[in-house]
């Protein structure tokens, strides 16, 4: 199955944020299994997330490795998140894009979308 | 005076039921989100001072019975209401008004109270969370940009957050995982959503929001309140959004954001603005 590129970019990222060492481009390629990009596709993305400054390259002229450039942000912003949810304060401390709605902010948004779709 | 202070009271009861009814109902606020937000923060600002009003002229009529005149409760009602002032009802509207003074000294230090104490607890959050999200972009921040004046960060993770601060000089940060799956053009009208939300001074009306809430908690205009102000100021910052840069651009990241099924409103948003356009 052929990914998008921003896809594929996030599975590069994804594997160098679980490795405990840098990767080569072999490696990396040897983790999507059966399904691997071809090694110059690879190149290509590992290139681009450098200059977008997520990805290291190492200085080294043969076996060339790649390392994640920060340690991804998941578990901190999670347990921050949970933390504010827990003092019910969160909504009136940060925004956020995807908002503070639940399933019956969705349900008010669906009924009146259905009701604008019918009138024309 | 004692009109003006049930006038007052009155009107703030009627916004407190009335105000509910009339803003959740319909699917005009959906495309009408300023105007609702407006007309919900009218009438709880409104009801709030007449409130307040009311109170105050009790306390100071309360003041006056206990302390001024003797026979003063029942001039204000003689005068008011065409009571007749005899002994046995002075005695009564004295004690009355000394007992409706106390409790509405005692109703408003609690809730200033209530209030300086919760909003005591916002500032140690926000402090809180500035903090952490400094030692954050200290740890995972990757790139910085300014886009058309705003600093924008971006962190490594694999969940597509996007938040800020609400203050105007507070930056936008952005995780790696809506860095790789967005566009330029649709990052930017996620950052222009952020700089609405800024700009609008949103986390105003969403504190207020809370603290309405926490003063009373059990009442159904407070639950809505906040409600509404939730939904209605994403729905605004959308519509600046759409306004500041490609409609298409922010209706194309809120469906790749809302792919994954996981927060339904994402999706819907950007039907919202694909019918308003």
């Amino acid at each position: 199955m052929a990914r998008d590129r921003g896809q594929l970019e996030a599975d590069v990222m994804r594997q160098l944020w679980d490795a405990d060492r840098p990767r080569t481009a072999k490696e990396i390629q040897a983790g999507f299994g059966a399904d691997a990009p071809a090694i110059t596709t690879l190149l290509t993305v590992l290139d681009r997330l450098r200059r977008k400054g997520l990805v290291n390259r190492s200085d080294a002229r043969t076996n060339i490795t790649f390392s994640a450039a920060q340690s991804e942000s998941d578990r901190v912003v999670e347990s921050m998140l949970q933390s504010l949810q827990e003092t019910g304060d969160r909504q009136a401390v940060l925004l956020r894009f995807a908002g503070d709605l639940d399933s019956s902010d969705a349900e008010v948004l669906r009924r009146a979308l259905e009701g604008r779709t019918r009138r024309r | 005076m004692m009109i003006i202070a049930l006038a007052l009271a009155s009107y703030a009861l009627i916004m407190l039921l009335v105000g509910p009814q009339v803003l959740t109902r319909g699917g005009w606020r959906i495309f009408r989100p300023r105007l609702c937000l407006t007309l919900w923060y009218s009438i709880f600002l409104s009801g709030v001072l007449a409130a307040v009003g009311s109170g105050a002229i009790g306390i100071w009529l309360g003041w006056r019975i206990q302390a001024d005149q003797p026979s003063y409760g029942a001039d204000l009602l003689a005068t008011t209401f065409g009571f007749r002032p005899t002994p046995g009802l002075d005695t009564v509207v004295r004690v009355t008004g000394i007992v409706l003074g106390w409790a509405a000294l005692a109703v408003a230090g609690a809730l200033i109270s209530l209030v300086a104490t919760r909003a005591g607890e916002l500032i140690g959050d926000q402090r809180r969370l500035r903090a952490d999200l400094d030692a954050l972009v200290a740890r995972s921040g990757y790139r910085r940009e300014l886009v058309d004046g705003l600093p924008v960060t971006y962190i490594a993770g694999r969940n597509s957050i996007a938040c800020s601060l609400g203050g105007l000089r507070d930056g936008v940060i952005v995780s790696a995982a809506i860095d790789l799956a967005l566009t330029a053009g649709e990052r930017r009208a996620i950052i222009e959503h952020e700089r609405a939300h800024q700009r609008g001074a949103h986390l105003i009306f969403s504190r207020l929001a809370v603290l309405n809430r926490a003063c009373f908690p059990g009442v159904r205009a407070a639950r809505e309140l906040t409600r509404a102000t939730a939904l209605l100021i994403e729905l605004i910052a959308d519509d600046a959004a759409a306004r500041r840069c490609d409609r298409t651009e922010l209706i194309s990241a809120l469906t790749k954001l809302g792919a994954d099924g996981q927060n339904a409103t994402l999706s819907l948003r950007a039907e919202r603005l694909a019918l308003a356009a």
